[in-house]
Formats: C-alpha cells, structure tokens, sequence
C-alpha cells in the first residue's frame, strides 16, 4: 500500500491497517468511524527535484464521502521545513505560484492536486530529503481529523514529469 | 490554442501558413500564426547575459535555433515540467537535429539564481542546455525585448517571500539569430516539434 492511515487510537490504526492489508487493493485512509475525507489509493507521489533545487511539489487526489464541506488546512512533512498548500494562476501567457490557506472539497466531490495545478508545495528540503522511494504526508482537515499518507518519489520520465496518475476509484473503509 | 509561431519567410507561405492559421481558428483547433497576445512581434535580438564561464552572448548559437525558457530553479511545477517537456520533444528528434537546438535556460529569479544554478538547472533536462542569469537590470531588458513578462510577487504569508511570476511559452530564435515566435508550453508535445523542425 503505498498510502494508509493514522489515527487517534493505536487499536483503530492496527484495525484499519489489517482491514486494509486484507482488502488489497482496496483501502486508503479514512479519518473517524464516520468516514470524511479520503486519499483516492495510489494518488499521492511527490516529484524528485533536480539536484541542488530545494523545493518540490506533491500531488494527490482528496475524496469527500461527507455530506458538508472538508477542507484540507494543511500539511506536513519530516523531509522538508515546510509544506504549503499551492495553487496557480495564469494570466496571459504567465504564471506564478500563489500559497492558499486551505483547499475545500465539496460533499461527495473529489478534488486532484496536479502538475500546474492545485499541489503540495515542499520547502527547504532536507540534504536527504529523497533517500526513501516512500515520502511521509501529515494532511490536516478542517473538521479536526488528520491522515498520514505515503507518497511515492517519482523521477523524471517516470511519470514525475507532469502526467498525474489515473485516478482510481475508492472504496471508503468505515 | 497552443502554439504561436510565426510565417516562414516566402511570402507565398506566409499567405498559405495565414489561411491555414484562419481556416484553423475557425475551425476551433490547429495552429494559429499571430500572437493575439502581442499586438506587434517583439523584436529580439542579440543580448548578453552571465553564464558560468563569463559573459554569454546569443549570437554565439548562431546557425544553431535557440529555445529561450524564461523562469527561476527554485519553481517547483510549471518550470521543471515545462523543460522536462522539452527534453522529451527534443529527444524525439533525429540525432543531427538534436545537436542543432540548444535549450537556453535564462533565469528570472535574479535574488536568488546564479549562472551556476542555472546552468545546473538546464543541465539536468539538456546535456547542451546553456543556463543564463543576472541582475534584474541586465534581465529585463532581455525578456521585454522577447515579450516575456515576468514579475517578483512579494508573498509575505509564504515561507518563499515572494513569487516569481514568468512566461509559460518556449521562445523560438532561428539559426540566423532571428526571434521566430512562441510556443505555449502547454502545446502538444508533436506540436513543439513541428515547430522546432519548421525552423531547422
């Protein structure tokens, strides 16, 4: 599983994480018994940077089984001092970056952080920022709930270039 | 519409090339050869800017067609994406052909690239990428005279301090050190390469 789920109780997390092993390939995350706010399986992986650049950018696609707005708030990661949320805006032919405070997903609506598009912004990676093919996400959500997600390091030419990856259904795990 | 070029030079082309352009747009797809974003071509020319071994000037590609790529290392997105698109084109071209297009990567992020950096950069995409920097003063002048706008954003609530606002286009210069047009880097990949051999 390249992504799966941390949660308040060490019991719930070993459950969810059987669950999940037992269900392959099913599960993802899930953030209460009330199930919220999802990571669709396989969508999160982080662009490796080129030598010397330190800053990156991470993509994945969110899931609302709720019936009211989830809002991803933030984001952390140890191989770097800051993750933001980013998007881009285009005006005429340029563009530039710009930090937003929090990303929502409408109820029962999926949203995808892309290339040029929505994305996790990584800064001030660390000097082994990339010495694992697996990168740990902590995603923060407006209704209080958290998940820590795996992403997958992509190289260039190893679909790292721009091309996000088919979306995959999920199948909520409540 | 993605790719903006500009006419070959007979002039029984560029009325062929002008009504195909026309035949296209009102066909809603294809190519289009005026740049609806510039009311007069941009000039071009010749300029000089800071390599890693000295001063860099353009005309020293000469009889090689120059791709100009405007933006800053420190991009996380468009930038390495862009180039990386631009490898892919160029690696799809025959060996001769490739050894005559040289990717110039000329940084705009004048705070905080060097030549070094940016050679670095463009390295990683193209072996025979050609990385440029310099003060803001010495890049302006270049990027008005490609019609590549860019500007510095401060983003005081980003731990980045500011943004770097830069062109999404590949610029064209022809073996003769003539500025032939842009390329919007959201062009499909064979439309990039038609555009690069239209100019070999």
């Amino acid at each position: 599983m390249k992504t799966f789920r941390a949660h308040p109780t060490s019991i719930r997390v070993l459950f969810v994480t059987l669950i999940g092993l037992a269900s392959l390939p099913t599960a993802l995350s899930a953030s209460k018994s009330n199930v919220t706010i999802q990571v669709v399986q396989n969508s999160t992986w982080v662009r490796r940077s080129p030598p010397g650049v330190p800053y990156t950018a991470g993509y994945l696609r969110l899931k609302n089984t709720a019936s009211r707005e989830v809002r991803l708030t933030g984001a952390q990661s140890p191989i770097c001092r800051v993750v933001e949320l980013h998007t881009h805006v285009h005006e005429a032919g340029s563009v530039h970056m710009k930090k937003i405070d929090a990303i929502p997903v409408g109820p029962g609506q999926e949203v995808e952080l892309k290339p040029e598009s929505l994305h996790l912004m990584f800064i001030d990676l660390k000097s082994d920022a990339f010495g694992s093919t697996s990168i740990p996400i902590h995603l923060q959500f407006s209704d209080g709930t958290s998940l820590d997600v795996l992403a997958e390091l992509r190289d260039y030419g190893k679909d790292g270039h721009g091309h996000s990856p088919e979306p995959q259904t999920q199948k909520g795990n409540s | 519409m993605s790719a903006k070029t500009f006419p070959p030079v007979p002039d029984l082309l560029k009325i062929f090339a002008a009504t195909t352009a026309a035949v296209g747009l009102l066909m809603g797809g294809g190519l289009y050869l005026a740049n609806r974003s510039w009311d007069r071509m941009p000039p071009g020319g010749d300029f000089t800017l800071s390599a890693t071994k000295g001063n860099f000037s353009l005309h020293e590609v000469k009889g090689k067609l120059a791709v100009l790529y405007f933006g800053f290392t420190r991009c996380a997105d468009v930038c390495p994406i862009s180039l990386h698109k631009l490898s892919q084109a160029l690696a799809k071209l025959n060996p001769a052909e490739q050894s005559d297009v040289i990717p110039i990567f000329i940084s705009v992020d004048s705070r905080r690239d060097t030549p070094e950096t940016a050679q670095k950069y463009v390295s990683f995409f193209r072996k025979n990428g050609i990385g440029l920097a310099g003060s803001a003063s010495e890049i302006a002048p270049v990027a008005a005279r490609y019609g590549a706008s860019y500007m510095i954003q401060d983003e005081p609530g980003s731990a980045l301090g500011y943004s770097v606002q830069h062109p999404t286009r590949f610029f064209l210069v022809d073996r003769f050190g003539r500025f032939r047009g842009a390329v919007e880097t959201s062009a499909q990949e064979s439309e990039l390469i038609d555009q690069i051999r239209r100019l070999l």
